[in-house]
C-alpha cells in the first residue's frame, strides 16, 4: 500500500472533494488494507487533538500548556481539553448526586497558582478598601473582590464571560465556578464552558449552555434569571435539605431565600442585570473578496440601492500579483480607478471606493435595548508604481436612521446634518500604508448603532490628493478580508 | 402504571461515572467519526453537540450503555445524516460504501479505547513539539479549517507542493505517536 497516495486521498476526502477516481480508489484502499482504515481512524483522530492544542496555544501560549495542564489536571482524565466537558457532565448527571455527598461548593478550586480569570473590562470600577490595585487586562488567580461601584468584567479561562456590577462581593474559584457574595452579575457561557457555576450564599448554578443573571441581596436571598439556554438551581443545605435540583429555561427565573419553604417562580428580566460583551462576527458578502459577485466590475460608480452587494467604482477580483499575496482566501480587490472604464478624466472623481449596506433592523430586533458598537475592517496593501500618486486608503462605516434607502441620495446626504437622509453616526478611518508589498496595514472604522438605526453603510476606498485628474492612478493598491464585528455591550440606559 | 421516578432506574454512581468518562475517554474517536461522515467542520461541531446532548439524556434517564463508543457512533449517524440530507437535499446523500467503510474502521478499534487514549495524548506532545513552520500549518488546517487551495493561496505556493507538505506532516506526527508509544512500553 502506497502511504503518501493514501493521505493525499484522505486529505481530499476530508475537504469533500474527492473525484469519482478517486473515490474508488480510496474505497479500494480501505477494503483491502485494514492499516488503510486504521490510519483514518488515525487522521479523524488528528483532527480533533488537533484542534484542541491550537486552542490551547492560542490561550495559554505554546510555551505555557504544560505547566498549565499540570495544575488543573485530572490524573483519571489525563487530557486537559475535557476538564470543561468533563465538568459539563458532572454537572448534568450528577447534579442532585454529588450535591448531597459533597455540599462544599470549593470542591473544584485550582491549586497552586494558574490563573482562573482575565479581568477584561473595568467601567468606573471603584474597589473596596484593602483590594489589591488591578489593571484592566489583567490576569486573575483565585480571590476575593470586593466592588462598591461602577461595572467589571471578567473572562474566565475556560471561555465563560462575566459582568459584575458594584456593588457586589464575589471570589473567584476556578476557571469554571465563582461565588456571588452579594451583588448581581450576569455570565455568558459558550458550549466549551458548559458546567460554568456561580456559588450563591444559599444555591449553586449550573450553566447548561446559557446567558443567565444571578442577584443576591443582603441576607443572601438569591434571583437567577435564564435569559437563553438552561441552567439548573441546586438550593443548598441552608434552605434545602433534599438536595433537589430546579432546570430553568430561557425567560424563566427562581427567587431563593434563607426560611424560604418554597422557591417562588419569577420571570427573567436581563435589563436588571449588566451584561458581559459579546462579539458578534456578521457575514458580509463576497467572502473577504474571493467571490466574484455581480457589481464589482459594473464601475457605475454609484453606491447599490440593496443591501447585502459590493458596488461602486472600477474595481477588479484578483489572485496573488505583482509580488502580493492575499491577506486570506484566494482573492483580493484592485482598486482600478474611479468610475467606468474609459471614462474622460475629466470626469473621474478623486476617490474609487465601494460601497455596501446592511440592513440593521433583524439585528436590532434580535438584541433589542442593548448598545452596539459596529467594527468594519480591511485590510490595504500598496506597492510602489512609476505612476504611483498619493492614496490614502479608508474605510466608512455609518448609520441611518428609519426610513432610509440604500442608495446614493443616502450616501451624498452623509455629511450634511441638515439634509433629512444625514447619517446618525458616521466614521472614516483612514491610514496610510507603506510601499512593501509583503506587508498588510488594517485599516478600522467604529460607530455607535444606537436604537434608531436601521441601516448601515459601509465602504472601502482609496483617495487621490493629485489635482489633475489624469495623473489621479489607484491601481496600486489592494484590499482585502473585509470584516464587521458587532460588540454588543451593556442594555442602554442600564436601569440600576 | 406509575412511574416511579428516573431515580429509581437510576444506575450506581460508579456507573454514572463509568459511562461519562467513557464517553470522555473515546471523545477523539467521536469526534473523528463525526468528522469522517460529514466532512464539514460547523457541522462536525452541531452533531458532536447534539451526540452529547442525547447521550447525556439517555443517560440521566437511567439507562446503561454497553459499549459508549458504538452507542456514540450509531447516534452520531443519525444525527450526521438528518443534517446531511436537510442540508445537501439536491446533491443526493453520502456515498453509502464510504460510510460503511468509516463505521468498519471505528468498529475495528472497538475494545481499544485505552491505546487511543495513549495514542492521543502522545500526538498532543507530538504536535506541541512541532517546529514553527509546521505549527503554522497546523493551525492553517486545523484551527482555521483551510481548504489546502486557501493555505496555497495564503502561502503563495502551489497547490500540489502544500498537499505534500500536510502529507509529510501528517505521517510524520504518525511516525512520532508510534516512537512515544514504543518508548513507553520500553519503560
Amino acid at each position: 500500500m502506497n502511504k503518501q497516495r493514501l493521505e493525499e486521498l484522505l486529505l481530499v476526502w476530508e475537504e469533500d472533494r474527492l473525484t469519482t477516481e478517486e473515490s474508488a480508489e480510496l474505497k479500494q484502499l480501505l477494503t483491502a488494507h485494514p492499516e488503510a482504515r486504521q490510519r483514518l481512524v488515525e487522521t479523524g483522530v488528528l483532527k480533533s487533538v488537533a484542534e484542541a492544542r491550537v486552542h490551547a496555544w492560542e490561550k495559554f501560549g505554546t510555551g505555557t500548556v504544560t505547566k498549565h495542564r499540570n495544575v488543573i489536571e485530572s490524573p483519571r482524565l489525563g487530557w486537559f481539553r475535557w476538564i470543561p466537558l468533563a465538568a459539563a457532565a458532572c454537572a448534568a448527571i450528577f447534579a442532585g448526586v454529588m450535591w448531597k455527598m459533597d455540599p462544599s461548593p470549593s470542591r473544584e478550586v485550582a491549586h497552586g497558582a494558574s490563573y482562573v480569570a482575565e479581568l477584561a473590562g473595568m467601567e468606573a470600577a471603584v474597589w473596596a478598601e484593602g483590594s489589591p490595585p488591578l489593571h484592566e487586562g489583567e490576569n486573575l488567580k483565585p480571590l476575593t473582590l470586593e466592588l462598591v461601584s461602577g461595572r467589571i468584567e471578567l473572562h474566565f479561562m475556560e471561555g465563560a464571560s462575566v459582568a459584575v456590577q458594584g456593588p457586589a462581593k464575589i471570589e473567584l474559584i476556578s476557571e469554571k465556578r465563582m461565588r456571588l457574595f452579594s451583588g448581581r452579575l450576569s455570565a455568558d457561557v459558550p458550549t466549551r464552558a458548559i458546567g460554568f457555576t456561580v456559588d450563591t450564599p444559599v444555591s449553586e448554578v449550573r450553566d447548561l449552555g446559557t446567558r443567565f443573571g444571578v442577584a443576591v441581596a443582603d441576607g443572601g436571598a438569591t434571583e437567577t434569571h435564564v435569559f437563553e439556554g438552561e441552567v439548573d438551581v441546586m438550593p443548598n443545605a441552608a434552605v434545602d435539605r433534599t438536595g433537589s435540583v430546579r432546570r430553568l429555561q430561557t425567560d424563566q427565573g427562581l427567587a431563593l431565600a434563607k426560611g424560604q419553604k418554597t422557591p417562588i417562580e419569577i420571570v427573567a428580566n436581563p435589563a436588571a442585570f449588566p451584561l458581559p460583551e459579546r462579539i458578534v462576527p456578521v457575514p458580509l458578502p463576497c467572502a473577504g473578496f474571493d467571490l466574484k459577485a455581480l457589481g464589482w466590475n459594473a464601475g457605475d460608480a454609484f453606491p447599490p440601492n440593496k443591501y447585502d452587494v459590493w458596488e461602486g467604482d472600477y474595481i477588479t477580483r484578483v489572485g496573488a500579483e505583482r509580488g502580493i499575496v492575499t491577506k486570506g482566501g484566494t482573492g483580493m480587490l484592485r482598486f482600478m480607478g474611479a468610475m467606468r472604464p474609459g471614462t474622460p478624466p475629466a470626469k473621474a472623481g478623486g476617490a474609487s471606493e465601494l460601497y455596501c449596506w446592511i440592513d440593521l433592523r433583524p439585528y436590532q430586533a434580535k438584541w433589542k435595548g442593548r448598545r452596539i458598537i459596529a467594527e468594519f475592517s480591511t485590510w490595504f496593501n500598496r506597492i510602489s508604481s512609476p505612476e504611483s500618486k498619493l492614496t490614502a486608503p479608508t474605510v466608512i462605516a455609518a448609520t441611518y436612521g428609519p426610513g432610509i434607502q440604500p442608495g446614493m441620495a443616502a450616501w451624498d446626504a452623509r455629511l450634511y446634518p441638515n439634509n433629512p437622509m444625514h447619517a446618525l453616526s458616521n466614521c472614516d478611518a483612514q491610514i496610510r500604508s507603506d510601499e512593501d508589498p509583503t506587508t498588510w496595514e488594517q485599516a478600522t472604522a467604529r460607530v455607535t448603532i444606537g436604537p434608531e438605526a436601521e441601516l448601515l453603510l459601509l465602504s472601502v476606498r482609496v483617495r487621490s490628493d493629485v489635482e489633475n485628474p489624469a495623473d489621479r492612478r489607484f491601481d496600486d493598491v489592494y484590499a482585502d478580508e473585509p470584516t464587521l464585528t458587532f460588540r454588543l455591550g451593556n442594555a442602554i440606559p442600564n436601569p440600576r | 402504571m406509575h412511574d416511579n421516578s428516573a431515580q429509581d432506574r437510576q444506575p450506581p454512581d460508579d456507573a454514572l461515572d463509568r459511562q461519562v468518562r467513557a464517553f470522555l475517554d473515546c471523545r477523539p474517536l467521536i469526534e473523528g467519526h463525526i468528522a469522517a461522515l460529514v466532512r464539514d467542520r460547523a457541522l462536525a461541531d452541531d452533531v458532536f453537540q447534539e451526540v452529547w446532548v442525547r447521550f447525556e439524556r439517555v443517560t440521566r434517564r437511567g439507562e446503561v450503555i454497553a459499549n459508549v463508543p458504538a452507542w456514540c457512533r450509531a447516534a452520531a449517524r443519525l444525527v450526521a445524516l438528518e443534517s446531511w440530507r436537510e442540508q445537501r437535499r439536491e446533491q443526493g446523500t453520502p456515498d453509502p460504501e464510504l460510510l460503511s467503510l468509516v463505521d468498519r474502521a471505528y468498529q475495528e478499534q472497538d475494545g481499544q479505547e485505552e491505546l487511543w487514549h495513549k495514542k492521543s495524548e502522545a500526538l498532543g506532545t507530538c504536535i506541541d513539539e512541532l517546529p514553527p513552520r509546521s505549527r503554522d500549518l497546523v493551525v492553517r488546517r486545523y484551527r482555521k479549517g483551510d481548504p489546502i487551495s486557501t493555505i496555497a493561496g495564503q502561502l503563495g505556493q502551489s497547490v500540489t507542493s502544500v498537499k505534500t507538505a500536510l502529507c509529510r506532516l501528517r505521517l510524520a506526527l504518525g511516525d512520532c505517536v508510534r516512537k512515544k508509544l514504543n518508548h513507553l512500553e520500553a519503560i
